[in-house]
């Protein structure tokens, strides 16, 4: 705050402070959602376990699970790269946040081909082989909680890439990297969100079939 | 669904604070912070090398948070089965349980939300 | 060409880039997906391509952002280029007038940008309400048409709300770290970002004006919103962008008041108006969100078809799988989960420059400092139980009107505590009147009528009655005069001698008091007259048998001598004090830190450190002191912690 820079360590407990408010105040964006999901669907939820893809016929309901499977272990490997700067290890670091991406990516992937089911018909991308937006209130909660979900996702990977590129070019050491920590405390935060987003869409509730089936 | 709603539009609020202020009573009772400090200053007393990309030896304290973070992801994945079996069975109270149990240890142990209220940066 | 190198000229042309980037890609990607440009063919003109001048106007943000140069330094960040961080004039060599139109460091700029913009958005919705009252002054006139009227009303409510927000932003952004004796706030990147991005958010709100108009008040309730006119995107989106400044900027104002306070300034030996903020921060946090997720909501059933509050089910949905089920109610529910903690946001940080002023002018000290300090917090927590007291007639579950009016009443409880310890400390005092505490003064009676309008829309049986007439108007526009518009121009007139070094001229400043505050009372209790005999809200004319013609003329009237009276004040301040007198360090002679330096303040506020060794109203008690400066020698770090221990 003076010419004279605050020392580091003033500066990142206050860096501390002002990402837990932030995601304070993000809580009552993912709390609004949910909150919308419980007073439109109630007791209730649209069913998935009757329809099946692939040649497997996997249940849909399998899927996101898989895709929540993913994100826990990116968090995992998000953990072992703050580890590894903090030890001054570059190379594991690398490694484990590029695992992350993947990871990542994986996730998002899963939400956008599976889940959210993009498709061409004649020609046209539309979405929705299991659900689409228009599909009432089913699938306006659906696709704004995927959604919202997965724009952090994507604003995480660019961190993410960021700070792979810092530390490649040495930018981080076992004192400071608080860099790597934001980045490994936001993405930790998505992945929270998700455990709240995953059984309020997937599990809790009866599952209700479309009237079509 | 008025009702449902007003029990859902309070948990978020009564979740986090609880979250909150359980990671801040486990910074109270758990002795784990200093001893790791201590186990951390004796490797690093240990005479290392410089700083330098093969400097990837395992100290006992990153051992430790190795460790950790296995043990955290074995929790997660676990509570997650559980929870999807759950489901079947229409146990929503449970579910509950295990959603804050999850929470719960993301942001104690990736989060490490116990640093915000440390004053000094004990690393 | 000097003009064209400063941030804000740059910023509108990188917003415009910004918009026209962002058309193209929707019209271009709609293109190549084989779709038509055109969204709705029904539609014409702009109305036609709805998404693509939704996203153009989230560009347009983007664009503004980058041009201004509020994002430059983390973008350096981002590829591992260090910024050094130095107060004074970021570009060498420029005036320092040109530092409030350039994205600039220093807390003390950023709180003048806030404060001035503020001024103006209340300018423009001034504006505004002088315009459409012309057409209200008499029963039958034919003077603005319903549909521009519709579109007054809405933008009047929703700038003068953004000129509110901007109004509390400066103040705290200005006072708290001058209050707690810090130098600048602890993100002061955050600090200029956040102030900026107010500016294409308002500009969002005057757009949203041309390009349509909306007709749904500053409430934007569905489904009338989900059917408005195009301009309610852009109002979506201005508050959307408004909203985002709140949110930093209290979370900037937190993490200060928590980790910067002097040495020797504990919790409880805080100015009022840092406990206040403090309070007003913490809704800013986090309601804020509710209004920004309620309107992204209807703007996304606008124009993706999710049908969040539409309970027949989007109209052009080819599958019919699941259609309904949407609920307009919930629409009510999260608006107001914000929009009635955000009331008090408004009027939380003008109470605290009331109690923060009464004992420098009372030369007493303040009546029960904690149990001010503490008042604040409960307001801004009890406003969190009482959202529904707007609902009363909406049309949700009965059983839910009771305990919503009994959590509404008992916020009368830390709001009477405010009260009494204002009179208690005017009890006795030796008061000079002089233009700011005036204002204070005004401001406790224009409250009173706000509040004592309150408790009969907060009980049920009389609601009913009330609700959607001016009576609710009348309510609203005394708490908010009451609680904002004259503490904080008692506040402009207070710290004026402070920013400027000049004394604005004390003649003036009372006639702007003396015209400004009988007129209030004459338009408030107008307006809940003209309510109680039948007038309702938001229509754009009334008959002549309701025989309030005459009534509503003065409200006309008084309105037209409150505008004046800013114009005087506006004349005062930025004109005459030009030349006025030089007004010394401490011409109010306060016991705050900041009174403790020279006028106009340095760039570095307190170059020595200030140390806090006793109670902060301690006015008129022999020998009491509050602060002392440390040699200058090393700096003593803050000694408070996050759990604020002692
Ligand atoms: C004594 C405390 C107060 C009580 C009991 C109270 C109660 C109410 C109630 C019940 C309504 C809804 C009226 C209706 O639409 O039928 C209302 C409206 C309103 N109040 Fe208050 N209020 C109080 C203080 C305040 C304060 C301090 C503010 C701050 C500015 C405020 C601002 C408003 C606004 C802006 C509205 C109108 C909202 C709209 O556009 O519909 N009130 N008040
Ligand atoms: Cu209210």
């Amino acid at each position: 705050m003076t010419a004279v820079a605050e020392s580091y360590q003033v500066q990142t407990r206050r860096n501390r402070m002002g990402f837990w408010l932030f995601f304070l105040s993000e809580s009552f964006l993912f709390g609004g959602l949910l909150v919308a999901r419980y007073y439109l669907w109630g007791n209730t939820r649209p069913s998935m376990e009757d329809t099946v893809i692939g040649p497997l016929h996997i249940s849909y309901q399998v899927i996101p699970l898989m895709i929540t499977a993913v994100l826990l272990l990116s968090s995992f490997f998000m953990n072992r790269a703050e580890v590894a700067i903090a030890n001054d290890d570059r190379k594991t670091f690398s490694r484990s946040i590029l695992l992350t991406v993947l990871m990542g990516l994986i996730f998002l992937l899963g939400v956008l081909i599976f889940e959210w089911g993009w498709k061409t018909v004649d020609g046209q991308i539309v979405l929705g082989r299991h659900i689409s937006p228009t599909d009432g209130v089913f699938g306006a909660v659906l696709y704004g909680m995927t959604g919202m979900h997965a724009l952090h996702v994507v604003s995480g990977l660019v961190l993410l890439m960021l700070v792979w590129n810092l530390g490649r070019k040495g930018h981080f050491s076992p004192e400071k990297h608080w860099g790597v920590e934001a980045t490994a405390i936001y993405w930790h935060y998505v992945d929270l969100v998700w455990v709240f987003f995953y059984p309020a869409i997937y599990l809790i509730g009866v599952g209700v079939h479309a009237a079509g089936h | 669904m008025e009702h449902l709603f007003l029990v859902f539009i309070a948990l978020p609020l009564v979740v986090g604070g609880a979250v909150l202020v359980g990671a801040w009573l486990l910074t109270k009772i758990m002795p784990g912070d200093a001893a790791a400090a201590k186990a951390a200053a004796a490797a690093q007393a240990a005479a290392i090398p410089a700083h330098g990309p093969d400097y990837a030896r395992l100290t006992p304290r990153r051992k430790a948070a190795l460790r950790t973070g296995i043990v955290v992801l074995l929790g997660l994945a676990l509570l997650t089965i559980v929870e999807f079996f759950l489901a079947a069975l229409g146990s929503t109270a449970l579910m509950f349980v295990i959603i804050i149990l999850k929470a719960a240890l993301i942001m104690y142990f990736f989060m490490h939300i116990a640093a915000v209220w440390r004053t000094e940066e004990a690393h | 060409m000097r003009v064209l190198k400063l941030g804000l000229v740059q910023g509108v042309f990188g917003g415009i880039l910004g918009w026209l980037f962002g058309f193209a890609l929707v019209i271009g990607s709609r293109l190549l997906l084989g779709l038509p440009a055109q969204w709705n063919p029904n539609l014409t003109g702009l109305a036609a391509y709805e998404p693509a001048v939704v996203v153009a106007g989230i560009f347009f943000v983007v664009g503004f952002m980058i041009g201004v140069g509020a994002v430059s330094d983390w973008l350096k960040w981002a590829r591992g280029i260090d910024t050094p961080f130095n107060h004074g004039a970021r570009i060498p060599g420029t005036s320092e007038l040109a530092r409030y139109f350039n994205v600039d460091y220093s807390h003390k700029v950023i709180g003048i940008q806030y404060a001035i913009t503020g001024v103006l958005l209340l300018g423009v919705g001034g504006t505004l309400a002088m315009i459409f009252r012309l057409q209200l002054a008499q029963p039958e006139l034919n003077f603005v048409p319903p549909d521009v009227f519709n579109t007054m009303i809405s933008a009047h409510g929703m700038i003068m709300i953004g000129g509110i927000l901007l109004g509390v932003g400066g103040m705290s952004n200005y006072l708290v770290p001058l209050m707690i004796g810090a130098n600048d706030m602890a993100f002061p990147r955050l600090n200029a970002f956040a102030y900026w991005i107010n500016v294409p958010g308002a500009l969002l709100l005057c757009v949203a004006m041309v390009i349509g108009g909306w007709n749904t008040g500053w409430t934007g309730y569905p489904p009338l919103s989900a059917q408005a006119p195009l301009g309610v995107q852009y109002f979506f989106l201005g508050v959307f962008f408004i909203g985002l400044s709140s949110i930093l900027g209290s979370l900037n104002i937190i993490v200060t008041t928590m980790t910067m306070r002097s040495p020797g300034m504990s919790l409880f030996r805080m100015p009022v108006f840092v406990w206040s903020a403090f309070a007003t921060a913490i809704i800013q946090l986090t309601a804020t969100q509710f209004i920004g997720l309620s309107f992204l909501m209807v703007l996304v059933q606008r124009i993706l078809g999710m049908g969040f509050f539409d309970p027949g089910g989007p109209v052009w949905s080819e599958v019919d799988k699941w259609a309904g089920g949407g609920n307009p109610i919930l629409f009510q529910h999260m608006f107001w989960f914000y929009s009635h903690p955000a009331v008090y946001l408004f009027v939380l940080p003008g109470l605290g420059i009331i109690s923060e002023l009464l004992p420098v002018f009372a030369r007493k000290p303040l009546f029960g400092y904690k149990w001010i300090a503490m008042s604040s917090m409960a307001i801004a927590l009890v406003g969190f139980l009482v959202w529904a007291h707007h609902m009363f007639v909406s049309g949700m579950s009965n059983y839910l009107r009771v305990p919503f009016m009994m959590s509404t009443l008992l916020v009368a409880v830390p709001t009477g505590v405010k009260f009494f310890s204002w009179l208690g400390t005017l009890w006795g005092g030796r008061i000079e009147f002089k233009t700011p505490m005036l204002f204070a003064l005004g401001a406790i009676s224009v409250f009173l009528i706000g509040g004592l309008t309150g408790p009969p829309l907060g009980t049920v049986a009389t609601d009913l009655n009330l609700t959607d007439t001016y009576y609710v108007v009348g309510h609203f526009h005394a708490t908010m005069f009451g609680g904002f518009i004259f503490p904080f121009l008692a506040a402009l007139y207070y710290w004026f001698p402070k920013a400027t070094g000049r004394m604005y001229n004390e003649r003036l400043g009372q006639l702007h008091f003396w015209l400004m505050t009988p007129a209030f009372w004459v338009m408030s209790l107008g307006q809940i007259f003209v309510g109680m005999h039948g007038m309702r809200r938001r229509i754009a004319t009334y008959e002549v048998g309701l025989d309030i013609g005459t009534a509503q003329m003065m409200v006309t009237i008084a309105g037209f001598v409150i505008f004046i009276s800013v114009l005087i004040m506006m004349f005062n301040l930025f004109v005459l004090a030009r030349r006025g007198q030089r007004a010394g360090a401490n011409p109010w002679r306060s016991r705050g830190l900041e009174w403790q330096v020279p006028s106009p303040m340095p760039e570095m506020t307190y170059p020595a450190t200030p140390v806090v060794v006793g109670e902060p109203y301690d006015y008129g008690k022999p020998g009491s002191i509050y602060v002392q400066f440390a040699p200058a020698a090393p700096a003593l770090h803050t000694g408070a912690s996050i759990t604020g221990g002692d």
